[in-house]
């Protein structure tokens, strides 16, 4: 079979399958993992986008994440503000507070932002847990009515699935469309030389910024379906932990991918449900602690056998491969001879 | 004028890098800088495309001064550059190398490339074409799909020229564009230099292969020690003694020569 009418196949059979899939899983709890995924791929979809198209990190895309969901929160349950309104905000708030910082931090070379970022961070989180009557302090908010979109609310588990299925979509087809763009290609030359993207007419400060408030916008737009998907939120989910979280799931999927923030997330999430049954079958009485540790095992394993990421492919070393070794090495002979 | 450079002065801490560097460049000619290793010549393209700030003097391009302003800035008026050791966007294609060089010539920002709004679709079309246009010129269209990295020196070096020429600059910077060139290809870039005088492009180039410079510049600038010696046409330079002095040495140090050299 053709390579081409393959690909068309697993496509129609994937979008087939993400449709019957509610009504074959005969468990809520499999579809809410579901949800969980397609919420935090639209972060870590954000994140790849600064990271594997910009070259520049973010240690702070939970506090994002985050002032998305308190943003809801608030404005539905504080000021009665409409559903659809409110998640807006829950958008809109997170890209400005991003452009703010951003600005700054983006005209230095290097990783600047990685540490602005940071502080901001925890700078939020602390700001979710001693905002008193605005944020309910260290537990939270209650009380966030469904999500009404015309005549349809968002009162079940299925429903939230479509609903994040269409997101995700539409954030795969924007960043694939920018990838094949004059803006991601630009982008991509920042990540390789700044001097040389300079020298070509490219304000790389400025489409590092772009890239970022993007990243902030789809962290926001996550954190706004979240609040409404879990109705109730506390600072909690959306601490530092969460922020490196992020990172991981986006390095180990394969920067600078289209599929690789959803498989690194999946694959995430998936450890996370199966050691949060495991681990206390040999540890009574551990806490949550422990996950960091095979967070930190998968990212190193990772990194050592797979730097560029899973979704990359497990190619076999061709001929082609080993020619392109050698005229490396011719490469590095005659800038060594000059 | 199309290019007044005046009064040229960089320190890196003590050390004099260029001083006082008075010269013009013409509409349409190849102006070459030469000078001994450490003259200040890259210094100088470095200042006047925006990459460090001088302490003194300055440049004015078509009347446009040129401190102050960013490297992709200096690029936006018309000035484009390459580089010495190359700045190749080694993950990306040749063609994609070659198509960041056109990106002034697009218009599409961010949201419209996210939404692929109208227009889009047929703009990388025509970057594309004008792109796969100078690659086929530099003899490069076998390696459109290889990544930069791949690409043997000779070929990594076509590349920076079509990269920046995709951009039609008015004002070209070539940072030793021979070096690292065999001599087949040495010939070759010389014609092809040439052949882009021709088209209209305004060269400005740093080389150390004297052949090459004699052979191709109209007018050409001699700096020793980040000062000017000499300026003139090639047989003018030829003929200079202080030039042949920066290049071989004072007369009465030639008993010495064997020593420094061994």
């Amino acid at each position: 079979m053709p390579r081409e009418s393959l690909k068309y196949l697993l496509i129609a059979a994937a979008s087939i399958g993400f449709v019957i899939l509610p009504f074959v899983l005969e468990s809520n709890y499999l579809l809410s993992i579901l949800i969980i995924i397609g919420i935090y791929t639209l972060v870590v979809e954000g994140l790849g986008v600064l990271m594997g198209y910009a070259g520049q990190v973010s240690f702070g895309q939970a506090a994002f994440f985050g002032i998305g969901a308190y943003a809801v929160a608030i404005l539905t349950t504080r000021y009665s503000w409409g559903t659809i309104p409110a998640f807006l905000a829950a958008i809109v708030l997170p890209a400005l507070v991003a452009a703010v910082i951003g600005r700054p931090t983006l005209k230095l070379k290097e990783h600047y932002l990685a540490l602005a970022t940071l502080a901001i961070g925890i700078l939020v989180h602390i700001f979710f847990n001693e905002g008193g009557e605005l944020t309910g302090g260290p537990s939270g908010l209650t009380g966030i009515p469904y999500l009404k979109i015309g005549g349809l609310v968002f009162d079940q588990d299925y429903k939230f699935y479509y609903l994040i299925g269409v997101f995700v979509l539409l954030v795969f087809l924007g960043v694939r469309n920018l990838d094949r763009s004059r803006i991601g290609r630009s982008l991509r030359a920042i990540r390789d030389s700044e001097v040389a993207a300079e020298a070509n007419g490219i304000n790389s400060a400025a489409l590092k910024l772009k890239a970022f408030v993007f990243s902030a916008f789809l962290a926001g737009l996550g954190g706004g379906i979240y609040a409404y998907y879990i109705t109730f939120i506390s600072p909690a989910p959306f601490n530092f932990n969460m922020s490196i979280q992020f990172v991981i799931m986006a390095v180990i999927g394969g920067l600078g991918t289209i599929w690789g923030p959803l498989l690194g997330v999946s694959l995430m999430v998936a450890l996370g449900e199966v050691l949060r049954w495991l681990v206390p079958l040999f540890i009574p009485n551990a806490g949550g602690e422990y996950q960091i540790i095979f967070y930190g095992l998968i990212l190193v394993l990772t990194m050592i056998f797979k730097p560029e990421g899973l979704s990359t492919g497990w190619r076999k070393k061709t001929v082609s491969d080993s020619e392109e070794q050698e005229q490396k090495k011719e490469n590095l002979t005659v800038s060594i001879r000059r | 004028m199309f290019l007044e450079v005046s009064g040229l002065t960089k320190h890196f801490g003590g050390v004099m890098a260029v001083e006082h560097i008075k010269f013009n460049v013409n509409k349409g000619e190849i102006f070459a800088l030469i000078g001994p290793n450490g003259a200040g010549k890259t210094t100088v393209f470095n200042l006047l495309t925006g990459m460090i700030p001088p302490d003194e003097g300055g440049a004015k391009f078509k009347g446009k001064n040129l401190v102050g302003l960013k490297p992709y800035q200096i690029r936006n008026i018309g000035i484009a550059r390459t580089f010495q050791n190359l700045q190749l966007f080694n993950s990306l294609s040749v063609l994609e190398n070659v198509m960041v060089g056109a990106y002034l010539s697009g218009r599409k920002g961010f949201i419209q490339s996210l939404l692929r709004l109208s227009g889009v679709a047929a703009e990388e079309e025509q970057v594309r074409k004008k792109s796969l246009e100078v690659i086929e010129e530099l003899g490069l269209g076998k390696d459109i799909n290889n990544p930069a990295s791949v690409l043997p020196f000779g070929k990594q070096r076509l590349l920076e020229i079509a990269r920046v020429l995709a951009g039609s600059p008015e004002l070209l910077f070539l940072d030793e564009p021979a070096s690292g060139l065999n001599v087949g290809e040495t010939k070759k870039l010389a014609n092809y230099l040439k052949k882009l005088k021709k088209d209209g492009f305004t060269l400005v180039l740093v080389e150390h292969d004297m052949e090459t410079v004699m052979n191709v510049a109209d007018r050409i600038l001699v700096l020793n020690f980040g000062t000017v010696i000499a300026e003139g046409t090639p047989e003018e330079i030829q003929r200079n003694d202080e030039v042949k002095k920066a290049y071989l040495g004072e007369e009465d140090q030639y008993e010495y020569s064997g020593c420094k050299w061994s």
